[in-house]
Parts: structure tokens; C-alpha cells; sequence
């Protein structure tokens, strides 16, 4: 590559710098080389105000990146959290109810937010006290 | 929607079939450096913006590809859609008397 003036040592240190915050490999990749390809052909003082506003919005980068998640991750990672009510959560108030797992054995458990009861063969409560 | 994404939306639609890379649109839309990529990771992930690495010889160009961003149809009517609403008065300041008015 000649004739196009490349990003200098400090330039291309605060694009590693500034896609390091970046949580996927592919992304890290892919604005490392769009950052660097649009540092070509600038002054290095231009290169290094870039460089400053690519490292000022490494998070945002970050954040965008992650509120955009790609379909294929969408459909292969399904949300594993349970939604807590604030009854269970902060009062610890449960509506325990009697289940049977695979094999016969039955235990309580809260219909809201799964917590087990330590207790299988005690009373059971509708909306006992946790 | 944000003042910086506005602007990012205007330069686009000012010629929606022209392909822009982020330190053009950055420039054109008088925005600091930074500012534009999360924008256009984020109108990228909502399906109005396409984008692509340009396609070119790095030996005969003397730097690497850049990756080059447009609207997308459905993009561009969303994005029309989207600025007609944000530049749309408030119902208070609609029915706000105006300066020089009785």
C-alpha cells in the first residue's frame, strides 16, 4: 500500500484500545477495520481526534452492538430468567404448591418463582409465608 | 429519537441510493467523531440501514476496504416517517399563540 498516508502507532493503538470494550470476537474484527480504513488518508492530528471520539464512545459502541443482538443468537439463546414478582422477591411471601418430578418424588415449590420449599411433607399454604 | 440520529437520518435520505461510510456521514452531518458508528450499528439492527465492505484492491488503492453504509426501502420510508413526526410541532406549541399574532 503506497501513496495513502496510514494511521500512526498512536492512532492504531487507540482503535485496539477502543474495540477492546467490544464483547464479541467478529465485532472487535470488523470496527478495528472500519476504523483503521477510515483513519487512511487523514493528517495525525486528525487521527488522533478520531481516534479520541472512537475511544469516548467505545461503550456506546458497546451498547448499540449489544441492544442489536443478531437473529441467529436471538433464536438460539432464549431468556432463561424467571420473572419475580415483588411479593416473592422482596417479601418473600411464596404460593407454594405440590409437584411431582419425573420419578414419583414430590416436592413444594412457589407457582411464581420456583423457589423450593425446604419442607416437602409440611402443611401447605396457599399464600403461606416463605 | 435523538437529535444525532436525526441528522445522521437526514444525510442518508438526502440521497438514499448513495453509499456512505461512517467518517462521511459523520462529517456531513456535523457530528464528532464516535458518534456516528453506534448510531449506525443501532438503525443497522433495526433493519433501515444495509451495509457491506467496499470492494476494492487494497495493493491498487493504497488502504484497506471501508465499509459502506445506505438505506434500506423499507429503511427510508421508516426513517421519512420517522423525521416528519420528530419535526412535527408539539400539540402545546401548535395551540401556543405565535409571536405577532392576536
Amino acid at each position: 500500500m503506497t501513496g495513502v498516508r496510514g494511521p500512526i502507532p498512536g492512532a492504531r493503538f487507540g482503535v485496539a484500545l477502543a474495540v477492546r470494550t467490544l464483547p464479541r470476537r467478529a465485532d472487535r474484527q470488523r470496527f478495528s477495520a472500519e476504523y483503521m480504513a477510515e483513519l487512511y488518508g487523514q493528517p495525525p492530528g486528525a487521527q488522533i481526534r478520531q481516534v479520541t471520539g472512537f475511544l469516548s464512545k467505545a461503550f456506546a459502541l458497546r451498547a448499540a452492538l449489544g441492544a442489536a443482538p443478531s437473529p441467529l443468537e436471538g433464536s438460539a439463546m432464549p431468556t432463561t430468567s424467571v420473572p419475580h414478582r415483588f411479593r416473592c422477591r422482596v417479601l418473600r411471601h411464596h404460593h407454594y404448591r405440590v409437584y411431582s418430578t419425573g420419578d414419583g418424588n414430590r416436592y413444594r415449590a412457589c407457582a411464581f418463582c420456583g423457589h423450593e420449599s425446604p419442607g416437602i411433607r409440611g402443611p401447605i399454604v396457599p399464600f403461606g409465608m416463605g | 429519537m435523538t437529535i444525532p440520529t436525526q441528522l445522521v437520518l437526514e444525510v442518508l435520505l438526502a440521497e438514499p441510493e448513495r453509499e456512505r461510510y461512517g467518517l462521511e456521514i459523520g462529517d456531513a452531518a456535523e457530528l464528532r467523531s464516535g458518534t456516528v458508528h453506534p448510531i449506525l450499528v443501532r438503525l443497522e439492527g433495526v433493519g433501515w440501514l444495509q451495509s457491506r465492505w467496499e470492494d476494492i484492491d487494497p495493493r491498487a488503492e493504497g488502504r484497506p476496504p471501508r465499509r459502506y453504509y445506505r438505506l434500506t426501502a423499507d429503511g427510508a420510508r421508516a426513517a421519512q416517517a420517522a423525521l416528519a413526526r420528530a419535526h412535527r410541532p408539539s400539540l402545546a406549541r401548535r395551540l401556543r399563540p405565535q409571536l405577532g399574532e392576536t
